[in-house]
């Protein structure tokens, strides 16, 4: 287990019972270690291993919490803070990486590694520009996005953390995926990309 | 953009999402008025809707830079790998890039495969899994099969495997390009099958079979490539379970088979279905059903529910991949002449394989094997006819007695009519002619013909049917007698002196019909006609063959008579027609009946107003109604076929006796029903299935002996169908006439040992008696022959009843797994349930039955295993609720 290990625990707790200011000591926690576990796969990276994102929350998860902490609501909450933080994490990354090979023509892309043939590659810093521009309109979208695609949450998961029906959930995700394919299939020519 | 607008703009999406596509312009128009923004905008996401597939859906699972997955040949083409000189890349797929490379150690040229696999989380658990497959995979030695010889890891960690070179086209677009026709495709086919096999037999399953893992050499022989390499390439497979492991993580959804998609454990019966999917491909040039989305969710659902196109009728139609014409052309053919090839066994082969549950496919790639050689060799295919006994339940309107397979006269419990006379029936009162019209001879040397000869004779008894004072012999009987015994024993076993036999020709669009009308007893030529012409005429032509039958036997025509009328009808509609309704006559499986409804609707799309083919349609859907289907998907289609036929033809018997059925199985409606079938009866009087049918009806209303009437009008009819005899024994067990019953079925169930039905109402009747020692085993036994639902919930039921709690348990669950991947009726659960003593589960399953309007609930009121629960007020409150309390 990690250092923080536990006293994550009691921090989501209180924070799912109010303590607002909870959230604010708890992220950096989350933070510190989203990115001690990324650390460690991004140097597998370079040698042509992947970084499995959603696997890097749980493991995340796993480290700061714990199996034995049975409570959905704050596995649930864990999970949306990671989110979050995970789309940052990758971000940052990417910019780096950009930064990097500037010149070279390579931009940071996310692979669909679940699906059975080629994706087309995805831009993670144009994903997060239209999140971005999402957020300003729609702030629950960009939010079931998060928690969806950056933190593995299922449906149902997040009709539980946001209070609201899966129903909802489903429609606003499938409306959120159509704002930020027609986002991205705009400028996609623009930028080249294949 | 305002809040309010995006508030706005939501919610119209939601509107057009949720209606239909052809009525979105008009919604548009209404909703967004003359704001063109909104509707821009609106419009807008619709099409992202229709082109974004699984964009996002997955998981984010992997981020890497573009960099280290585009461009590795740049650090490794021209490099050495362990023994291996890189030469150029060959081609990529979804688990890494393949290169071209020599042996480069100097001891003996060879040029070999290297598989680079694309970064992947764990290359030592790919390397540790190729060790242990090393051995098993190198042993593949086969003719048609690329072996994996060598494995490793480059310096970076990335793993490869090292497999023999081969130099070739894809087998689909090498068949294609040189227009290969369609046996010899098969030929080419059967190797390829012949390989996996092999590999099978060593317990190596491909769990990746597409043309593009299969190559002709030069010489023209099928390679397959990369067996075994889905599962080094998988995690989480154990060495131990070498013929079922997980599904990889990269297949090819199009040729994945429903578990596959599913990512259930993946056996031979996948491979099997890959290899449908490739011979379908290879068949009719496009694939069986389109995989639009990338959602592997999306796609799991598509592969499991979309029913494909038989080939014979894909091959008609253009799709998004090609047109009709160039594909045919491909395989020498037109598309009719190609359809004509392909309906049937082929048709049958290739929907066997493609059946969506593992264990309905071939139990081996030697037995699609036998089947292939059979096609290829001019036998018959196993795939078509499933068992006599399985055909002859079907048709019985589904009470489940099994047909025994011809033998004739082998037991005769209701002594067989003999010989009624020509001139006079022997009640004396002289208005009755029976006759049979026997199979007609496809002369044409093609089997493939052979529908058609058979719609003819299918359309002649259909003819002579609607006479009112002709007794005509059923096709299930004439057709159980093909190339059968001599014409006096025919005569004896029918019931009839007269036969009608004949041969039929077709050369192109010109027929030629050849009909003999025998004094059958004596084997005398009464009569004999020979008729041309053209395919255009051949419903006159027909027509002038039964006026002509009809007055040599001295019968009168009555002005309803329907032979009398030349209806036209669109030629192509005709043919897809008798193909339909010989498909419908082959089998009753699911495949069989999809089928006859494909080609009943392309019937229908040539000529609207074909009202034979909506009948057709009503008997199919009922057909998969409760055995395949939940009622409620398919009898409201059944009823609605039925409804249309009788709207473009009032006189039409064959739909009035269907929508009949729908009116007492599925609406409740006994008053219509009874109505409907005897119109049916009036119209049709020689229609031995609306006979029957109606006396299912009448069983319910608990009016036994109008219902053994009619059964025995059936059995004169239908002389020959042994089932006749059985399901005497169904009417008398719902009469709880149970020593009857085990009179009549006993001897049938000892001659005829494996069929089912016999063995089921014996056990049923013997249950009712409360003779355990008797009931179990004959139970057991039908469940041992066909372990459908309803024999299954009969057992758990005699199980409960006579103290077996444990196994009735067992049978339950089993029950309830299997509602998980079909439809199970709750009229089975809620017998089972009160077997058990658990009355109120069992109301509630009731409940639900008659909401599903669960095939059997139509039986309730006479259901011996119910006469205890009769008397329960909120079962007859349940009756009362749905129309049909006594």
């Amino acid at each position: 287990m990690a250092p923080d290990a536990g006293e994550v625990t009691l921090l989501l707790r209180s924070w799912t019972r109010g303590d607002k200011t909870a959230l604010d000591r708890l992220m950096p926690k989350v933070y510190r270690e989203l990115r001690r576990v990324a650390a460690g796969q991004f140097r597998l990276e370079r040698s042509g291993h992947t970084l499995q994102a959603t696997a890097l929350v749980h493991e995340a998860y796993l480290r700061l919490v714990g199996q034995t902490c049975v409570d959905c609501q704050t596995r649930a909450h864990f999970f949306g803070i990671a989110a979050n933080l995970m789309r940052q994490i990758l971000v940052n990354h990417a910019e780096r990486r950009g930064a990097a090979k500037r010149g070279g023509g390579n931009r940071v892309t996310l692979r669909d590694a679940g699906a059975f043939t080629e994706q087309p590659l995805l831009d993670v810093l144009a994903l997060d520009q239209a999140l971005d521009k999402l957020a300003k309109f729609d702030p629950r979208q960009t939010r079931i996005v998060e928690l969806r695609f950056f933190g593995g949450l299922s449906e149902a998961e997040i009709a539980e953390l946001l209070g609201v029906s899966i129903t909802t959930v489903e429609r606003e995700w499938r409306t959120a995926r159509a704002v930020l394919y027609k986002d991205l299939s705009q400028r996609r020519p623009a930028e080249g990309e294949a | 953009m305002t809040p309010e607008e995006w508030e706005r703009i939501k919610e119209v999406l939601r509107e057009a999402r949720e209606c239909d596509a052809s009525e979105r312009a008009a919604l548009l128009d209404r909703a967004c008025g003359n704001d063109v923004e909104l509707r821009g905008q609106v419009e807008e996401l619709l099409a992202s809707d229709e082109c974004m597939g699984g964009f996002l859906e997955g998981p984010i699972a992997s981020l890497t830079a573009a960099a280290d997955l585009a461009a590795p040949e740049e650090s490794i083409v021209g490099r050495r790998l362990g023994a291996y000189q890189i030469v150029h890349e060959i081609g990529r797929g979804g688990m890494g890039t393949v290169y071209l490379a020599d042996r480069a150690d100097g001891q003996f040229r060879k040029r070999v495969a290297i598989k680079l696999v694309r970064p992947y989380p764990d290359s030592e658990e790919i390397l540790r899994r190729f060790r242990n497959e090393r051995q098993v995979l190198a042993d593949l030695e086969h003719p048609n099969i690329s072996r994996l010889l060598d494995g490793g890891a480059t310096a970076a960690g990335f793993p490869y495997l090292v497999m023999e070179h081969v130099e070739g086209e894809r087998i689909d677009e090498w068949c294609d390009r040189r227009k290969v026709p369609v046996r010899d495709r098969l030929r080419l086919f059967r190797n390829v099958c012949a390989a996996v096999q092999f590999a099978h037999e060593r317990h190596v399953i491909h769990r990746d079979i597409k043309p593009a893992n299969i190559l002709v050499t030069a010489e023209g022989v099928p390679k397959l490539l990369d067996f075994g390499i889905a599962k080094v390439l998988t995690p989480g497979t154990s060495t131990s379970d070498r013929d079922i492991t997980l599904g990889p993580p990269a297949m090819t959804p199009e040729f994945a088979s429903p578990e596959q998609a599913r990512g259930e454990p993946v056996g031979p019966a996948s491979d099997i279905y890959a290899l449908g999917v490739v011979l379908y491909q290879l068949l009719t040039g496009r694939l069986p059903y389109p995989i639009s989305s990338r959602d592997p969710r999306q796609i799991a659902l598509a592969i499991g529910e979309q029913q494909p196109a038989p080939p014979s009728v894909a091959v008609l139609t253009a799709d998004s991949q090609g047109v009709a014409e160039t594909r045919s052309a491909e395989r020498g053919e037109s598309p009719q002449s190609l359809s004509h090839l392909l309906a049937g066994e082929l048709d049958s082969v290739v929907m066997k394989a493609l059946r969506k549950e593992p264990e309905r496919r071939y139990t081996s790639v030697a037995q699609l094997c036998v089947d292939l050689d059979g096609y290829l060799e001019g036998r018959r295919v196993q795939a078509r006819g499933e068992s006599l006994l399985y055909r002859g339940r079907r048709f019985l309107g589904r009470i489940r007695v099994a047909a025994i397979a011809a033998t004739l006269g082998a037991v005769t419990i209701l002594a067989i009519g003999t010989g009624s006379g020509w001139f006079q029936r022997p009640d004396g009162r002289g208005s009755g002619r029976s006759i049979a019209v026997l199979p007609l001879d496809n002369l044409s040397g093609d089997r493939e013909q052979e529908y058609f000869a058979d719609g003819m004779t299918d359309a002649l008894i259909s003819d002579l049917s609607q006479i009112q004072s002709l007794r005509v012999i059923s096709r299930t009987s004439v057709m159980l007698l093909r190339g059968q015994r001599s014409l006096p024993e025919i005569a004896r076993t029918l019931g009839v002196r007269a036969v009608v036999e004949g041969s039929v020709l077709r050369s192109g669009s010109h027929v030629r019909v050849v009909i003999r009308l025998v004094d059958a007893p004596k084997d005398r030529l009464i009569w004999s006609g020979r008729y041309e012409g053209d395919l255009q005429d051949v419903l006159a032509l027909q027509s002038n063959i039964s006026k002509t039958i009809a007055s040599e036997v001295h019968v009168s025509l009555t002005a309803p008579d329907r032979v009398l009328r030349n209806r036209s009808v669109n030629l192509g509609a005709y043919e897809a027609y008798l193909r339909g309704r010989n498909q419908y006559a082959t089998s009753f499986a699911q495949e069989s009946l999809d089928q006859a409804i494909a080609w009943y609707r392309q019937a229908l799309t040539l000529d609207l107003s074909y009202a034979p083919a909506y009948a057709g349609l009503a008997d199919c859907y009922y057909m998969l109604s409760s055995i395949y289907l939940p009622p409620t998907e398919v009898m409201p289609k059944a009823k609605e076929a039925a409804l249309k036929a009788i709207e473009l033809d009032d006189r039409f018997g064959e739909a009035h006796a269907a929508l009949g059925l729908v009116s007492s199985l599925y609406d409740f409606n006994r008053a219509d029903a009874e109505k409907r079938f005897k119109r049916a009866l009036e119209l049709n009087p020689s229609d031995s299935k609306a006979h029957l049918w109606y006396s299912l009806h009448l069983v319910g209303l608990r009016r036994f002996d109008q219902a053994l009437a009619e059964v025995e009008q059936a059995r004169k009819l239908d002389p020959v169908s042994p089932a006749m005899n059985a399901y005497v024994g169904v009417v008398l067990y719902f009469a709880h006439r149970y020593n009857q019953v085990i009179q009549i079925l006993r001897p049938i169930s000892e001659v005829h040992p494996n069929d089912n039905q016999p063995h089921a109402f014996l056990a049923l009747a013997y249950e009712q008696k409360g003779d355990w020692p008797m009931a179990i085993p004959e139970m057991e036994k039908a469940c041992q022959l066909d372990r459908d639902q309803d024999c299954l919930a009969q057992l758990g039921h005699i199980y409960a009843v006579s103290g077996r709690t444990a196994d009735a348990r067992k049978v339950l669950r089993e029950l309830k797994e299997m509602s998980r991947k079909r439809y199970v009726s709750a009229y089975n659960l809620g017998v089972l349930h009160l077997g058990l003593g658990e009355r109120e589960e069992a109301l509630r399953n009731l409940q639900k039955a008659g909401e599903d309007r669960s095939e059997w609930f139509a039986m309730i009121n006479v259901d011996p295993r119910f006469d205890e629960l009769r008397s329960d007020f909120r079962l007859r409150e349940l009756l009362r609720s749905i129309g049909l309390a006594e």
